[in-house]
């Protein structure tokens, strides 16, 4: 290999290294999150999507109901989609939602009911 | 003493005589006795001028002829209550000056003024009379009479009263009149011939009367000498002393004969002249009733001319003349008479201007008011006869749909009010329609509500009570449909009662409730005794009537571009009556504006059935989210909430 032709080598790695790039985080990302959940997708098709856990970044609209031993009920609007859902907040989560607030929320679907496992206020 | 009781029979006499002449004084025809004075021709009539001590010539005033005397009319117009004139055609009399005259039947007098009315414009023979009788009102004028005219001014007149009486118009009022002063000049006439012999009469009383007492003194001296000559010379024989006694028992009763004659004449010219008067008088009298008012005053005149100014004391209708004219202590005279007829024809002259100057005005309604008065009044007045025909025909048809509306009223045909209304309104501006018509609506209100009450007391088995209200209903409008639908629903009640029970209870139990409603009253009067069908009936109809409410009000609300609150009333109404066709048609209908929102709702519905609250609670978020204010929604969304807490553990545990 010559000196001469170093810079063509370049020029043909840097986009091939680019596209592998490209490639990889595809990749990765799908490997990695759950398929988005909008509210149309939840109403109609809920009973498909037994067990699968899903992220959904919403502002909470408002609080529907409450109970000591198995939690909050929460009405939120989708930041992602339109429409609201209904979320139930389990009575061991510690936390303040107050109407307003944008939270991302990780949910397991389980029956007809999305059960929040965890809640990332942001 | 005696004599008074033989004044009393004879006047008493009298009245009963002339209350037996005083019809066919009215219908007198025939002429006086002295020939028949016609126009122009002087037969050898009656000389009113001749007769004795006429009364004075009133050029400048005098009781008698007082006419512009002022204090007179000011004193009617405090006395009478003008506000009281009306005429009232229903009963057929007139109220004038406060005293009711009887215009005979109703019917005749209607047909009266409606002849009146459309009568073309009047014929000459009408006015040629009308100028005869105020000639003759000219001629005995107290402004023309004087001491000179006055005897002539009377001859003139009472020739021309013949020349009056010819005309149809005036049914021989005239002649009446003319025969009266004739008929008073002759009595006049033999009155004065029994004064002439009462006056010799007492001559030959006075002569009598001194014969006997000559005779009487004669015959005490003779008596005296006899005894003088008795007690001076005795044995002398007595001279006859009783000679002479007899002459003078015949004296006195030739005097006595002859104070019984003077006494008859004398009843005897009490009598003729009362009689005279009492004739008169009955006949102005009548002319006043008959509202022959121009004859009145004519007729008046005549006698103030052949009684004089002193005999004007009314004997006949004082008592009622009296009572119009409330005055204590009034004494009613001839005069009294020609004032009334003489106020009459002014009120009729002023009712007349009123007449023109309202139809002038297009006031219709009040001038046919005023005119009705006037020609009832005084129908043979020139001013009433003569009124414009051209101004009579609008009132005419007036008058017409004005009695048509009476007659409607009469038949309580409320129906045809607001056409005759409308023909009225046409014609006159002022008639009270707005009352008229009020009062119609009123009667006919009144007459549905008790044709309801009716019905109700009908669907309450209370019979008598439905009975009565009919019977209300049909005395305010007698021909009111709604009568006769319920005579109709009676009738079917009767047909049906076996065949209608089974098909309510067919359609309750197919749910047909709408049909059942629709022909609620053919169930209600077959059902009303039915307690437990009656119960379901009335509620279905409870229902029904909501149904219809929120049907009505989706209606609104679609209208006014909320179908999603629309569609939640009817979502309210079909929960009501989920298998109301009425509610079912409305669904359909209203289905295309409002097809997301519907399927939300019908999907949380489904869905919290199932016991999947929080999917249910999802689709009423969406619901939500569409319709924000939706209760429905709300409710819903609270309520799923709630169970979705109750059921979460067990649904996690799955």
């Amino acid at each position: 290999m010559t000196t001469k032709n170093k810079p063509l080598l370049f020029l043909l790695l840097i986009p091939a290294l680019m596209i592998g790039v490209v490639l990889m985080v595809a990749i990765f990302r799908r490997e990695d999150s759950t398929a988005p959940l909008t509210a149309e997708r939840f109403r109609q098709e809920w009973d498909t999507l037994q067990g699968n856990r899903y992220t959904i970044r919403a502002q909470i609209d408002r609080q529907i109901g409450s109970s000591a031993e198995v939690g909050r009920i929460l009405a939120v609007r989708m930041l992602d989609s339109t429409g609201r859902l209904p979320v139930l907040v389990p009575a061991d989560k510690q936390q303040n939602f107050e109407a307003g607030q944008r939270y991302e929320f990780h949910v397991v679907v389980r029956g007809d009911i999305l059960l929040v496992e965890n809640a990332d206020k942001f | 003493m005696e004599t008074k009781t033989t004044k009393a029979h004879i006047l008493i006499t009298v009245f009963s005589v002339l209350s037996a002449l005083a019809i066919p004084l009215a219908a007198q025809k025939a002429p006086t006795p002295f020939g028949t004075p016609v126009a122009g021709k002087s037969a050898p009539a009656p000389t009113p001028a001749a007769q004795p001590a006429p009364a004075p010539a009133p050029a400048t005033g005098g009781t008698a002829g007082d006419y512009s005397s002022g204090t007179a009319e000011r004193g009617m117009d405090k006395i009478f209550d003008v506000n009281k004139d009306s005429v009232d055609l229903e009963n057929g009399t007139m109220n004038w000056k406060g005293k009711t005259f009887n215009l005979g039947n109703s019917r005749v007098i209607r047909a009266r003024i409606e002849r009146y009315l459309s009568s073309p414009k009047p014929e000459d023979d009408i006015v040629a009379h009308a100028k005869i009788l105020q000639q003759i009102e000219d001629l005995l004028s107290p402004k023309v009479l004087t001491a000179k005219n006055y005897s002539e001014n009377y001859q003139k007149a009472w020739e021309l009263l013949f020349k009056a009486a010819k005309y149809e118009i005036d049914a021989e009022s005239c002649l009446t009149i003319a025969t009266l002063v004739d008929k008073t000049v002759r009595t006049k006439q033999q009155v004065r011939g029994l004064r002439l012999s009462k006056n010799e009469q007492e001559v030959l009383r006075r002569r009598q009367s001194r014969d006997v007492i000559i005779q009487a003194r004669t015959l005490e001296e003779k008596k005296d000498r006899a005894a003088l000559r008795a007690t001076g010379k005795k044995g002398q024989p007595a001279a006859d002393v009783s000679e002479g006694s007899e002459e003078l028992a015949h004296r006195r009763e030739t005097l006595g004969r002859t104070d019984a004659e003077i006494r008859k004449t004398d009843t005897a010219i009490t009598a003729i002249e009362t009689k005279a008067k009492l004739e008169f008088q009955s006949q102005i009298f009548m002319f006043l009733l008959q509202r022959r008012f121009k004859h009145v005053t004519i007729a008046t005149a005549f006698y103030r001319y052949t009684f004089g100014s002193s005999e004007q004391q009314l004997r006949v209708g004082d008592r009622q003349i009296k009572e119009m004219f409330p005055v204590s202590n009034f004494v009613p005279t001839m005069d009294s008479l020609d004032m009334l007829a003489r106020e009459a024809l002014k009120d009729v002259e002023t009712s007349m201007r009123t007449v023109e100057q309202l139809c002038d005005t297009g006031g219709r309604y009040k001038a046919l008011e005023r005119l009705q008065e006037a020609f009832f009044l005084g129908e043979y007045t020139p001013k009433v006869m003569f009124f414009d025909p051209e101004k009579k025909a609008p009132l005419m048809k007036l008058w017409r749909h004005v009695q048509d509306l009476q007659r409607i009223g009469d038949e309580r045909d409320l129906a045809g009010v607001e056409e005759v209304l409308q023909k009225i309104s046409a014609v006159a501006d002022d008639f009270p329609v707005a009352v008229v018509r009020s009062r119609a609506n009123n009667a006919r209100r009144m007459s549905n509500l008790s044709v309801l009450a009716a019905k109700q007391a009908a669907l309450g088995g209370d019979l008598a009570r439905a009975e009565q209200n009919v019977e209300r209903a049909a005395k305010f409008w007698p021909s009111n449909p709604m009568l006769e639908e319920f005579a109709n629903m009676a009738v079917a009640r009767a047909e049906g009662v076996a065949q209608k029970i089974p098909e309510f209870d067919r359609l309750e139990k197919d749910g047909k409730t709408r049909e059942i409603y629709t022909r609620k009253e053919e169930f209600a009067m077959v059902l009303f005794q039915d307690k437990e069908r009656s119960e379901k009936l009335r509620i279905i109809i409870e229902r029904a009537l909501r149904i219809n409410g929120m049907l009505e009000q989706a209606k609104l609300l679609k209208k006014q571009g909320n179908p999603f609150m629309a569609w939640d009333v009817l979502h309210e109404a079909a929960k009501l009556g989920p298998e109301d066709t009425e509610v079912l048609k409305a669904h359909s209908d209203f289905a295309a504006t409002a097809a997301e929102y519907a399927r939300c709702l019908d999907n949380a519905e489904r869905q919290e059935a199932m016991g999947n609250f929080s999917a249910s609670l999802a689709w009423y978020l969406s619901a939500g989210d569409m319709n924000p204010t939706s209760e429905l929604c709300q409710r819903g969304i609270k309520r799923t909430g709630e169970a979705l807490l109750n059921n979460a553990r067990t649904k996690l545990a799955q």
